[in-house]
Order: structure tokens, then sequence, then C-alpha cells
């Protein structure tokens, strides 16, 4: 209990979020005075393993720094490559690219919102427990997992690390019928269970709780960001993908693998579903919109909590979209581009499902790959998670560690942290002294 | 149609010894198995309850390590029986068989039969390629299982 002036808090290994590593507070009498996400997951080199190799690798390789978001590897890869070599993908394979990524999408928020972080809200320890008593709402969370996997599947060649990205474009396109049965016979009733979640989740308790981070997403005017986008941040800033490491400065810490981010004039930030929804909810579409102002979202959700209520409004989307591009479809004439190498940079920001994953490439003009530079969301995230981590501790060191130590990797678990991309994470430790 | 058995081979093939399961699985399609889905998997419980629900047997072919080792040595479960408790988990996917075995009960997603193949390992280090021993393990196994699924499969199974 809290008779103790001083204590301290150590999750070791942190469960249910992607990777490992963990968190370390320390309480100095009525203060929270140190608060440092561990992310001890091994540094993967994967910036060092592509120099050197040719221009058209970087989809294949850097797919496997994530089994849960490797399209937005693949995409953001592709786009620096293009950029650097001068050449811009047709519409119709542009258009097939954010269908695949929106599958992304439907089966990574899923998995967070029903495996992972509903358990936290209800009350159990994990998804296995909670499925005794919500047995339909885990069966919902599954067969959104498997819309997604599906769109994965049949775009992409397969689930994880899909095969069927390449520089310039795709392997081999879906024919139209293949895409009009996996809408109707998948992606439809998907939809159904997509608009119950946000119903589910937004009558879930969140804690009183709010942030006023600095916001970094991309922006498109024309529809919500996920294959592309101009980098924005929420107090109006914008700038071209190009000048992202002029704008967001990476650092190293003593207690993480993970390079730390900031705003080179702002500070820490946050990216993800909170800022992608606060400047993009506009685009949504008006299904999303509606399922989004149902649940009793505004216009900026501020509450990190409610990150799972925005999560199922983009699953929503995601599954709308999809089924948007489905009805649009033409199989892209031909499938890929010719890509040829030539001396230069190239740059690459998409919307990972945990936010902004930038790309740099410097190629020769034989393609040899002479530098790589890779930022992910989670990143980014981490001085901002530590700052909510201290608020949030400091206002509630009357409750005992066991309790702290829950709702602090309940709220870790907000961001849906993908450590394994970072490290290049999570045990919690409170240290009341 | 639904083949009613699927031979599931969970692991890393990045990981030396850990790519036992979907070495099995490779070595299945050279030869062929009728009636059966062969499947890859990195263990993410959605997946393995998608892959094996709707069947009639799932057999789950996986590296397990042991103290001490006997590289090669063979296990077979027969689930379901009463989980075993676990060590902690540090998967990245932040779950494992065991727990998507639970969670299929939970479900109702269990195949009829369900059963583990597992290899004790001797190299899970970075790299392609199995150590010999696991290598000669991984040819028995693809024996046990063949006759496994045919067992199964016959018209007048004892």
């Amino acid at each position: 209990m809290t008779h103790r002036n001083d204590r301290s808090l150590r999750v070791g290994a942190l469960a249910r979020v992607e990777g490992e590593g963990a968190m370390h507070v320390r309480v100095d009498g009525t203060t929270v005075t140190d608060v440092r996400l561990q992310i001890y997951e091994p540094p993967r080199f994967f910036e060092a393993f592509l120099r050197g190799r040719g221009h058209v690798e970087p989809p294949d390789i850097t797919a496997r720094i994530c089994g849960i978001c490797p399209v937005a590897y693949q995409m953001s890869a592709c786009l620096a490559i293009e950029d650097a070599c001068g050449v811009q993908v047709s519409e119709p394979i542009a258009e097939l690219r954010r269908l695949l990524y929106c599958g992304e999408w439907v089966a990574s928020h899923a998995l967070h919102v029903y495996m992972l972080h509903a358990p936290d809200f209800l009350g159990y320890p994990g998804v296995v427990e909670m499925a005794r008593d919500h047995r339909g709402a885990v069966e919902r969370g599954l067969a959104l997992k498997k819309a997604g996997n599906a769109i994965l599947e049949l775009v992409g060649g397969r689930a994880i690390h899909p095969i069927n990205v390449r520089v310039g474009g795709f392997y081999h396109a879906p024919s139209i019928a293949e895409l009009r049965a996996l809408a109707r016979d998948t992606l439809r009733p998907a939809l159904d269970h997509a608009l119950a979640t946000v119903e589910w989740v937004a009558g879930f308790p969140f804690p009183d709780f709010t942030v006023g981070h600095e916001l970094l997403a991309l922006v498109d005017p024309q529809r919500y960001p996920i294959d592309r986008g101009e980098p924005r941040t929420s107090t109006g800033r914008s700038f071209p993908v190009r000048d992202f490491e002029r704008h967001v400065v990476e650092t190293q810490v003593p207690h993480s693998t993970a390079l730390h981010a900031r705003l080179a004039d702002a500070g820490r930030y946050l990216t993800g579903p909170l800022a992608r929804y606060a400047l993009n909810h506009a685009v949504l579409s008006p299904l999303a919109r509606q399922a989004a102002t149902a649940a009793g979202l505004g216009e900026r959700c501020e509450n990190p909590f409610r990150s799972i209520v925005v999560r199922a409004v983009e699953i929503v989307y995601a599954l709308d979209e999809a089924l948007r591009l489905v009805e649009a479809y033409q199989p892209p004439e031909p499938s890929s581009l010719q890509v040829p190498a030539r001396p230069a940079s190239g740059y690459g920001a998409t919307e990972a499902p945990r936010g902004v994953l930038f790309h740099r490439y410097e190629i020769d003009g034989d393609g040899t790959i002479r530098s790589a530079r890779i930022v992910p969301p989670t990143a980014q995230n981490q001085p901002s998670i530590e700052d909510d981590l201290r608020r949030f501790v400091q206002d509630r060191l009357q409750l005992d560690d066991e309790q702290l130590t829950a709702q602090c990797e309940q709220a870790i678990r907000n961001y849906d942290p993908c450590i394994s991309c970072a490290t290049h994470f999570l045990d919690l430790t409170v240290e009341r002294t | 149609m639904t083949p009613p058995v699927v031979v599931i081979g969970v692991g890393n093939p990045y990981r030396r010894d850990d790519g036992f399961g979907p070495a099995v699985i490779q070595r299945l399609r050279r030869t062929g198995l009728a009636g059966a889905t062969l499947a890859e998997s990195d263990g993410e419980a959605c997946a393995l309850i998608m892959l094996w629900e709707r069947r009639r047997l799932a057999i789950l072919v996986e590296a397990v390590r042991a103290n001490p080792a006997h590289p090669g040595r063979i296990h077979r479960l027969i689930v379901p029986r009463p989980t075993p408790a676990r060590a902690g988990t540090t998967s990245s996917h932040t779950t494992d068989m065991g727990e998507a075995v639970a969670l299929a009960r939970e479900l109702d997603r269990i195949p009829d039969r369900m059963i583990v193949l597992g290899v004790e390992v001797a190299d899970t280090g970075f790299g392609a390629g199995l150590s010999p021993a696991v290598a000669v393990a991984a040819d028995r196994v693809v024996d046990e299982i063949a006759a496994e699924v045919r067992a199964h499969l016959s018209p007048d199974p004892r």
C-alpha cells in the first residue's frame, strides 16, 4: 500500500505489446522523479543491412522488420525508392497498394483492440479469460482479423511478410472476380462487425486523463491518410516528406535501444491514431464519421485511453474504403512499372497502423544503396509515452503498486507500441524511495 | 471444400532449428499429402485458430527447448488435455500456441483431434538450415505425419 513514501514500480517484461521492453517508474516521496521506457530488445541493424543491397530489395528486406505491419514498411520503402528514381506509379497501382494497406490496418487494429487492449478495460488478465464472458465479442474480433488477413493474402500473396509487392507495383494483380468475391463474402459482413466494435468499445469505462501533445500525421486533402500524404503538425506546420529529417530529430538515450524523436521546434509529439484522427477526421468516409460521432468522438480526442475508439473507427474506415476500392477496381496494366536506378536520394512516408513511418534511401547509378534511414512510429512516441506515464502516475500515487502497475501497463498499451519495430520493448518497474 | 486435415509448421526458418516446423511442411509439399492443407505459421494465435477451425484433425509441428536437451528427440502431445503451466512468454506477438489452444477451447474452435509434434532443438541462432540431428528428425516426422493422416482419412479407421 501507500504507507511508504518512496517507492519504485517495476514491470520486468511488458505483456500484450509487440516486442520486448520494460518500464521503470521512480517516486521520491510524493513526486514522480523518473519514468523510463526501457527498450532492451537488441538493435536490429536493418539500416546497415540495407547498405550495399540493390535498390529493388528494400520492400522485401524491410517487411521483415515487423510481422504486424510489414505492408507499412513495404509501402514506405517503395515510395522512397520510386522517389529517388523519379518514377510515379499509375493510379490503379496506387489504389491497389491502398487496398492492401487497408487489409493491414484492419488486421493490426483488430488484433490490438480485441486481443491486447479490450481485456484491460473489462478487467481481465487476457483475451482467453475475456472470451469466457464475452465470447461474441471475441468471435467478432477474430472475424475482423480474418477479413484483414484475407485482403493481405489476396493482394499481398500471404498475410505475413507479403510477397507480391515490388518496387514499381505488384508481381501479379488480382482479378476483378476475386476481389468482388472477397468483398461480398468477407468485407461486407466484416463492416457490420466493425460498426459493432465501435459501439462496444465506446461503452468502456475510460480513466479521466487527457494529454496535450503536439501531433504529427500525414494529411491528404482528398481522403484519410494511409498510403500517402504530407506531414503536418497540430499547430499547423506542414513540410514535404523530403524535409522530414530536418523537422524530426532523433537522439539516443541510455535506457532504450530505440532512438527517441522530437520535433525540432516543438519537442515531444505524438503520431498514430489520435494524431491522424485530429488532423483528418473531416475526410473520413460518411459511415466512419457517423460511427465516430455516435461514439462521442469530437473533432479531437485527447484521452489516450479512448484511442481504442479511434482505432475501431479506423477499422470501419479501412473496410469502407476497401469496399470502395474493390468496387472501382480495374486491374493495373501493367501491374508494375520499370524503376531504373539513378544516383539520387528518395523519401517516402506512409501511415502505419501506429503512425507515420518514414524511409529515406540514397542510391548509386547502378542501384546500390549507399545509405538508409527508417523512422518508425513507436520510436517517435517514446518521449510522449514517458510523459504520459509521469503525469498518470503522479495523479494516482494513492493506488497500491499492483493497481498502479496494471494501470500503467494499460496506459502504455494505449499506444499499441511495436517494440520490435522501434528497436530497433516491456517489463514495468516503479521505484518508490 | 476445406480439407479435413491441416498440418501447421510453426517457427522461424531464419533461426536455425526454430525452422523445424516450416522445414517439415516443405518436405511434405515435395512428397505430397492428399487430404491435408499444409501451412506455415509464426505461431500468432488468431492465425492458428483460423487455420485449424472446422478441421477434424490438426497436426502442429514445432521446435521445443529442453534442459538438458537431446537434439532430435521427438515429443508427441495429444490435445486436448490440461494445458501445462507455461513459462513466461517473450513472444513478439504476445501470444503462443498454448494461448491459442486455450482461446480456441473457449470459442469451441478446437478440431476433433489435435496432435503436437515437437522436436528438441540444438541451435536457435541466426541463419537458415537445421542442425544434423534435427534434420534427421524432420524426415522421421514427415513419415509419422503421412501415416497419421492416411490412418485418419482411411474409410475404416481402427
